[in-house]
């Protein structure tokens, strides 16, 4: 049984990151905290396929990220679509207002329309894949960065964007979308192959 | 936290290292390369700063003990949903054991009938004169017969199988019946050793032999002396059988009584036979097939000549057979029964078929013979399918494990032997009937683990049958055809019936 000595160990520790990380893919601090909750939430009714083999900030990382795909998945089938007017209008705390100064000056809607877009190109994606993708083309990360964030090894990295690729493109297919995007997260869409080295971004 | 959340990607840092800087969630090299960055860059240590300001302000709005306390709630009050897989990976085998019961009720409803395979079709019945020699007794063989109750529910049940007599219904059906003669003297050649007749047989000939028997206007066991008088020591439908080829029967076939059977009765082997005709023992001679080893048939004859000069009452006591001195290993070493069986077995001819007709009549009737009451021998094996017996006839397949009843007549011990693939015989069970009652001997065929395949002999002697002494003398596999069963031992008649076969 989880104590919640337990539960606020590891929120005081990596509650911040996740939060930092769904507040970058949704763009709502609300929602952001909500995912939060959710990402601890399924951390904890799933750990035992944590086991401890890796550090608990990968494995929340993982469930962090694709909560938010998720929601992002959802937000696409409801018809509400994020807006930046959205964002102006939530009301929060300094955090969110800085969020949105962030998001309505550096975060450009290419790459709005590259998370979208992907998220609704990785549905049936399994998390480490998903996640894999999501700092690859949104982050912008490379993978030996995107390797040493999750603990993994270098090979596992890219046969996992190339799993992206063929589900992408299997997806593009039936979901109708042109991929990749101009612009976004670099512009690397999943028809790019993964940047061995890291490149200008911002 | 902007920075932080956009990623200041031309720092040799991510964010996600140095979020996990921050957390303390780095150690070693990582740690060291985190820790030589910062310092080395001149603006990573600002942006460190405020990521861990911004830290210290989201932990002040969201305090970990509101947050730990809201999630234990949660985990207590939703249980984890159950995953879909956890049921449907219950549905393949769930199905499958199904199916498998499906099937075993199935097959145990139909019956042996169902089973198209007979891994044994041969004749069912046939008998040994009561002066005949085994071929070799083994020491202390009759010593190890009380070792056979051990393995198998031996029951008697008299008034059971009196009962069934009394149906002629279930008596037709159920009943492989052959008449021991009261006086037989034929030739003891072979003694002990009993035989199949042709096994590869199958039903239609049968038929065809009793339409032959009935269009002639004479008693099947005509045929069977015919049959006998050729070399079969068939009675019933396995003697008609012989007598149709000619090809049947034993080695040293004695002139052994002809089976009387109703000619209208459609299964010969299902209707209790009437009292037959008992044939001189001239005709008997003359009917009997050439001998195929002149030692065992002189010694039969000697017996025979002794035994005819007396009356059953006055007949001593039939002495235990002697074992031979050669044992097992003799037995053994002698040729094997069908192959002397198939190459000395004299073809049928008319002739000999109408010298064995008269044997017959004369053998039907016991008074004329002035002989005593020698019970009728008769056979019969049920499975209990559904709790009603199901008669099993000579070739039928029963799955293994099957509980059969056999229930048997005629004289003082009935045995049930069961021959493996292998060829290894295996005596499931013995009774002994001092009164000459039918008793039952329930024997349940080796279950289906054993991936064996079984032939059934019931052998009815007037001697418990010694352990080991049975042997199969062709086919080592059973479902090889034929297959014929040797019996030593002290045995003056035999019925072998020879039938289901477990799979």
């Amino acid at each position: 049984m989880i104590t919640e000595a337990q539960v606020a160990e590891l929120y005081t520790r990596y509650g911040h990151a996740i939060f930092v990380r769904c507040l970058k893919l949704v763009g709502n601090e609300d929602e952001a905290r909500d995912l939060t909750q959710e990402t601890f939430f399924q951390f904890f009714r799933s750990r035992g396929r944590f086991e401890g083999r890796s550090s608990p900030f990968t494995f929340l990382y993982r469930i962090a990220t694709n909560v938010s795909v998720d929601r992002l998945r959802r937000r696409k089938t409801a018809g509400d679509q994020l807006s930046t007017s959205v964002l102006a209008e939530t009301p929060g705390s300094s955090l969110a207002r800085e969020a949105e100064r962030k998001m309505s000056s550096e975060r450009d809607p290419a790459t709005f329309d590259t998370i979208q877009t992907l998220a609704r190109l990785t549905t049936g994606l399994d998390d480490e894949t998903l996640t894999i993708a999501v700092m690859s083309h949104v982050d912008g990360l490379t993978q030996d960065e995107i390797a040493e964030a999750l603990d993994l090894s270098r090979r596992t990295i890219g046969k996992k964007l190339k799993r992206f690729l063929e589900h992408t493109r299997e997806r593009a297919g039936i979901e109708k979308v042109e991929w990749p995007l101009s612009g976004g997260a670099g512009g690397a869409g999943p028809e790019d192959e993964p940047r061995e080295g890291r490149k200008a971004h911002g | 936290m902007a920075e932080m959340t956009t990623g200041l990607t031309t720092t040799p840092v991510s964010d996600v290292m140095l979020a996990r800087y921050v957390a303390g969630d780095l150690s070693g090299e990582q740690l060291a390369r985190v820790e030589r960055a910062i310092g080395e860059t001149p603006g990573l240590a600002e942006r460190l700063e405020r990521m861990r300001s911004e830290r210290a302000e989201f932990l002040a709005s969201a305090p970990p003990h509101q947050f730990a306390h809201k999630m234990v709630t949660r985990l207590t009050v939703e249980r984890p949903a159950q995953p879909k897989w956890q049921i449907w990976w219950l549905l393949p085998p769930v199905t499958v054991a199904t199916a498998l019961l499906v099937g075993v009720v199935y097959q145990r409803a139909l019956g042996p009938q169902s089973l198209s395979r007979p891994a044994v079709t041969t004749d069912e019945a046939y008998q040994l004169p009561e002066d005949a020699k085994p071929i070799a007794a083994a020491p202390g063989a009759d010593a190890a017969a009380p070792d056979l109750r051990r393995e198998a529910d031996v029951v008697e049940k008299p008034a059971e199988a009196k009962a069934e007599a009394r149906d002629p219904a279930t008596a037709k059906a159920n009943t492989l019946a052959t008449r021991a003669p009261p006086k037989n003297k034929g030739a003891g050649g072979g003694g002990g050793g009993l035989a199949n007749a042709d096994a590869d047989k199958t039903s239609a000939p049968r038929r065809e032999d009793r339409e032959h028997a009935r269009k002639k206007d004479a008693p099947l066991g005509e045929l069977a002396a015919d049959g006998i008088s050729q070399g079969a020591y068939g009675a019933g439908r396995g003697a008609g059988e012989g007598a149709a080829t000619g090809k049947s029967g034993y080695a040293q076939p004695p002139p052994a009584k002809p089976v009387p059977v109703q000619p209208e009765s459609p299964p010969v082997w299902a209707a209790p036979p009437p009292p037959a005709p008992q044939p001189a023992p001239s005709e008997r001679r003359s009917a009997s097939p050439p001998a195929a080893s002149s030692t065992v048939e002189s010694e039969s004859r000697d017996r025979e000549a002794n035994a005819a000069t007396k009356t059953p009452a006055q007949r001593a006591p039939e002495p235990r057979p002697e074992p031979s001195s050669a044992g097992p290993s003799a037995d053994a070493a002698s040729p094997p029964p069908a192959k002397v069986m198939k190459d000395e077995a004299p073809k049928a001819d008319e002739k000999g078929r109408a010298r064995a007709s008269e044997s017959a009549k004369a053998a039907s009737s016991p008074a004329d013979d002035g002989g005593d009451e020698v019970p009728a021998t008769s056979v019969s094996i049920n499975r209990d399918v559904g709790g009603r017996p199901r008669a099993l006839s000579s070739g039928d397949v029963v799955p293994s494990a099957t509980l059969l009843k056999v229930v048997a007549q005629g004289g003082r011990y009935i045995t049930v032997i069961g021959v493996r693939r292998d060829g290894v015989p295996h005596v499931y069970g013995q009774a002994e009937s001092p009164t000459g009652q039918p008793v039952t001997v329930q024997v349940r065929l080796r279950p289906a683990s054993s991936r064996v395949s079984e032939a059934l002999f019931v052998v009815v002697g007037d001697a418990p049958m010694p352990s080991g002494k049975a042997q199969v003398s062709s086919g080592k596999d059973a479902a090889q055809l034929p297959l014929r069963l040797t019996v030593a031992g002290a045995q003056r008649r035999y019925v072998v019936i020879m039938s289901a076969s477990a799979d």
